[in-house]
């Protein structure tokens, strides 16, 4: 980059906020899936500071790439042109919590947890819960449409959005939507930055919508003989009218690999646990409970447990949250896929995914949201076997393809990043891609943003 | 420090998740990857790796972790973050020296303990810090001779240091029955600046039945160098302790400092692995002796019961050496509930660090005063009428940084209580 540019650009930010050496380089450009190499990073406080930035990008033709956490399992956030990384994180302001309006505004580089526990201080809730949010930022939240366990019940990020500021690649600032729940407005311009993996603007201020927090919930832990009769409880759970917050699936496989790695005493012979948790008023609370139970005990479930305490129910989840844990630490490299199929296609996504696995002589474990067919096949890969890559890469394109052709999607809550732009056409179609390509023209003509993504 | 395969396979552990970044308190401050945890082992390992080289700015980076290890405990595929950071101030050092170790007075000072009470008399007499250090507040004493105290006060010195003050073999109190011998090392700062807290783990100690053997020929745990990659040093400091202690029956060697006790267990077991035979079971037995007085003292029961004179509201900070470093923080709570007249009440993040980190608050002074802050609001948020804590880089660290903020309340350590609740037994 010309050094009368980098002046330029150090001007709007400060210099401490403008950081151009090798180590800082290297430090922002990657994310969990892969690495690139940008030439600047910035880091910007304000909606001016990231116009003014943006401004002078697109006079230049300099790449852009938003970061947020940067911790992408795809990645969205991987600067593979050069160009500048955006740091968003020190946007870090939570500007309003209303309890009236039940709505906060945020800036992007709020930790999601933080604002799990600003509005649940005065008993709201914000559902979308994905599995980083101790340290994932409001902002790429946004920017992926991330989801979570909870997001059964609640829906995923995108429910909760009632307007945004964005800063376009020109550097102009969009408002969208507006403080109401209700909006019909023009185009849900809303939406469409939602899930764009920063590839038409830089999210610089996001009002959320809030509900009440649900007053207490119950978890009940239950193992089962075939994946088919775990699909058959799911399907019975809520034909019953119960919609639970979170059904977690675990196949045979990952029961096995984690039992042998942690002891916990998980039950070895079972084809399938299920995790489910209800929430809602204490006398609502326990009367689902006391359904899903009989349900498991009527279908001949091999255990039932049922949680009363937060310790309790800290308990039953150890499987499903230390078990990947322990997986990691286990194996020399960890992908997961977000696989998504209709709730009636589980059954046969698990039996296909090992089936390909095992004719790819590769080890996988499957975990996932039941309810809502978002699976995560874990790949527990060696790289340094040989062909082993190549295996994985041919079992994932099959995987694909077989999510699609059972009305699947390839990703339910990762992105599209850097890992699955090879298949975006199993989905999305010529005219799909024709319609992404004029929006993207029309909001980023000379495609600085984020560019290699989504294309 | 490390065999450098087991460095590397450390550093391939980290999947770049992220989820150390809520934890590490420098980038909660600075909030800049590279100087973040995650940041901080990417960059190592691209230097261990040959992709970067050791320029000013990764000297930045290697000088701006606390070794908190708070990264560790947040990391889903658990790697040791302080052990590639340590192998990383070890090249450093090899590479470029040690630009605060160049100083011969600070080695020397490392390893010579009667120097060291000399020169710090010295100090002391002239009141005033020396050259470069401001007013109270070091950590490890011999970095005070480096010209390093950038800012930060320098405590007052002992007049009179803890070995003049106690024979090297101290019986237990009379009519009290012999339950054991113990090795005692203070460390430099119970040695030579708050000698109070030095003398509250003798009294104790032998108030409890135990001979406390005080060897002369101890110095400094090592830790400023262990910590900064001093290999060399650090080695010949290891067999110097060791064979202080060394041949005497002993049942334990206790710490009251955690950074003390860290260097001494874990540190000098992995440094150990570059000494050769009898030096490194000599050191290695040196090691597996050591034991924090707390963990000593709740294994081995008190006799008396704890009372304190009047009631008191405490909270207790955790060290970063002792909760994440050693694994202890059940211990000293349950010495602490043992005692009558005492409630704990606990603070939002007990196990967050202070920031004082040792020379990293000499190095950033203002890093460490700002991460200190936090720790402050969370003691006060409790309303305690006292913090107990169990190092006294943290003690010292609290209180300063409770000075400047104005905040009314006493810094203990868990020693100068039990001294108290056992007062007049």
């Amino acid at each position: 980059m010309k050094k009368s540019l980098v002046r330029e650009f150090r001007k709007i930010v400060g210099a401490q906020k403008c950081l151009e050496t090798p180590e800082d380089l290297y430090a922002y450009s990657h994310d969990c899936y892969a690495r690139g190499k940008p030439e600047l990073v910035l880091i910007p406080r304000t909606t001016q500071e990231v116009s003014a930035i943006l401004r002078i990008a697109h006079r230049e033709g300099v790449p852009v790439t938003p970061r947020g956490g940067g911790s992408s399992l795809c990645g969205a956030t991987t600067p593979i042109k050069g160009g500048i990384v955006l740091a968003t994180n020190q946007m870090d302001k939570i500007l309003e919590v209303s309890q009236e309006d039940r709505l906060a505004v945020v800036e992007p580089g709020v930790v999601t947890l933080r604002l799990h526990q600003a509005v649940e201080a005065v008993g709201l809730f914000y559902p979308p819960d994905p599995a980083s949010s101790a340290m994932s930022l409001i902002g790429g939240n946004v920017a992926t449409n991330a989801g979570g366990p909870r997001c059964l019940k609640y829906g995923v990020t995108r429910d909760y959005l009632l307007g945004l500021e964005v800063v376009l690649a020109d550097g102009e600032v969009l408002q969208t939507g507006s403080r109401a729940v209700k909006d019909v407005t023009g185009y849900d311009l809303t939406r469409l930055f939602c899930g764009s993996e920063g590839t038409l603007g830089v999210i610089t201020r996001i009002t959320v919508r809030l509900i009440p927090k649900p007053e207490t919930k119950r978890t009940i832990l239950t193992s089962l003989r075939t994946v088919e009769e775990a699909s058959q409880m799911v399907s019975c759970i809520i034909g019953a009218g119960i919609l639970p917050t979170t059904l977690e699936f675990m196949d045979q496989a990952y029961i096995q690999t984690v039992e042998g790695l942690m002891h916990l005493g998980l039950p070895l012979e079972a084809g399938a646990m299920l995790l489910i948790e209800v929430d809602g008023f204490e006398e609502a609370v326990a009367r689902q409970a006391g359904i899903v139970e009989r349900f498991c005990k009527e279908h001949g479930a091999l255990e039932v447990a049922v949680a009363r305490t937060p310790q309790e129910s800290d308990q039953l989840w150890r499987g499903r949250r230390m078990g990947t844990v322990a997986l990691m630490r286990a194996a020399k490299l960890m992908i997961s896929h977000d696989a998504t199929v209709p709730a009636s296609s589980i059954p046969e996504l698990v039996a296909h995914t090992h089936e390909v696995a095992r004719q790819a002589d590769l080890k996988v474990v499957i975990i996932g949201h039941a309810g809502d067919g978002n699976m995560h096949p874990i790949f527990l890969l060696d790289p340094s076997r040989e062909g082993e890559m190549e295996r994985f890469e041919k079992a994932s394109r099959e995987l694909f393809r077989f999510t699609v052709e059972k009305g699947g999607t390839l990703s339910g809550e990762h992105g599209i990043g850097l890992e699955k732009n090879p298949y975006l056409h199993l989905q999305v179609n010529e005219i799909g891609m024709h319609t992404i390509r004029a929006i993207k023209k029309a909001l980023d003509p000379k495609g600085i943003l984020n560019p290699g993504k989504f294309v | 420090m490390l065999p450098q395969d087991q460095v590397i396979k450390e550093a391939l552990k980290c999947s770049g998740c992220g989820f150390c970044l809520s934890a590490c308190p420098v980038y909660r401050v600075l909030g800049v990857e590279t100087l973040s945890s995650r940041g901080r082992m990417d960059t190592i390992r691209g230097m261990l790796l040959g992709e970067l080289k050791l320029t000013p700015r990764m000297e930045e980076i290697l000088s701006t972790c606390l070794m908190c290890q708070a990264c560790e405990a947040a990391c889903p595929p658990g790697a040791a973050a302080h052990k590639v950071l340590l192998e990383a101030r070890h090249r450093a050092v090899k590479e470029k020296g040690m630009p605060w170790a160049k100083s011969l007075a600070f080695r020397r000072l490392l390893k010579d303990r009667k120097a060291l009470a000399r020169a710090l008399q010295l100090v002391r007499k002239i009141q005033g810090p020396p050259p470069g250090a401001k007013r109270h507040d070091l950590r490890h004493l011999p970095t005070l001779f480096s010209g390093l105290a950038g800012g930060r006060a320098l405590p007052p010195i002992a007049q009179k240091p803890l070995r003049e003050r106690f024979p090297e073999r101290v019986e237990p109190v009379p009519g009290v029955g012999l339950r054991g011998r113990v090795g005692f090392f203070p460390g430099c700062y119970m040695e030579f600046v708050d000698t109070s807290i030095g003398d509250a783990a003798i009294r104790v100690l032998s108030r409890e039945g135990f001979e406390v053997f005080f060897p002369r020929e101890q110095v400094c745990c090592g830790a400023p160098a262990l910590f900064s990659g001093d290999l060399e040093d650090t080695l010949e400091i290891a067999v110097r302790n060791a064979r202080a202690f060394a041949n005497q029956d002993l049942d334990a060697v206790l710490v009251i400092c955690a950074t003390c006790g860290s260097g001494l267990k874990e540190g000098y077991d992995v440094v150990a692995q570059h000494l050769d035979g009898d030096l490194r079971d000599l050191v290695k037995r040196f090691s597996s002796k050591v034991q924090d007085l707390s963990m000593f003292l709740a294994s081995r029961g008190l006799r008396q019961k704890l009372v304190l004179p009047e009631p008191l509201l405490v909270t207790y900070h955790d060290p970063c050496h002792h909760v994440r470093g050693q694994k202890i923080s059940v211990e000293p709570r349950s010495l602490l509930l043992s005692m009558g007249n005492l409630s704990l009440k606990e603070m939002a993040e007990p196990a967050r660090c202070c920031g004082g980190g040792g020379s990293f608050s000499l190095a950033n002074p203002k890093l460490s005063i700002e991460i200190g802050r936090w720790k402050i609001n969370d003691i006060l948020a409790t309303g305690a009428q006292a913090v107990v804590t169990s190092c006294p880089g943290c003690v010292l660290q609290i209180q300063e940084v409770a000075s400047r903020e104005k905040a009314q309340f006493q810094v203990l350590h868990l020693v100068e209580l039990l001294d108290k609740a056992l007062e007049g037994k």
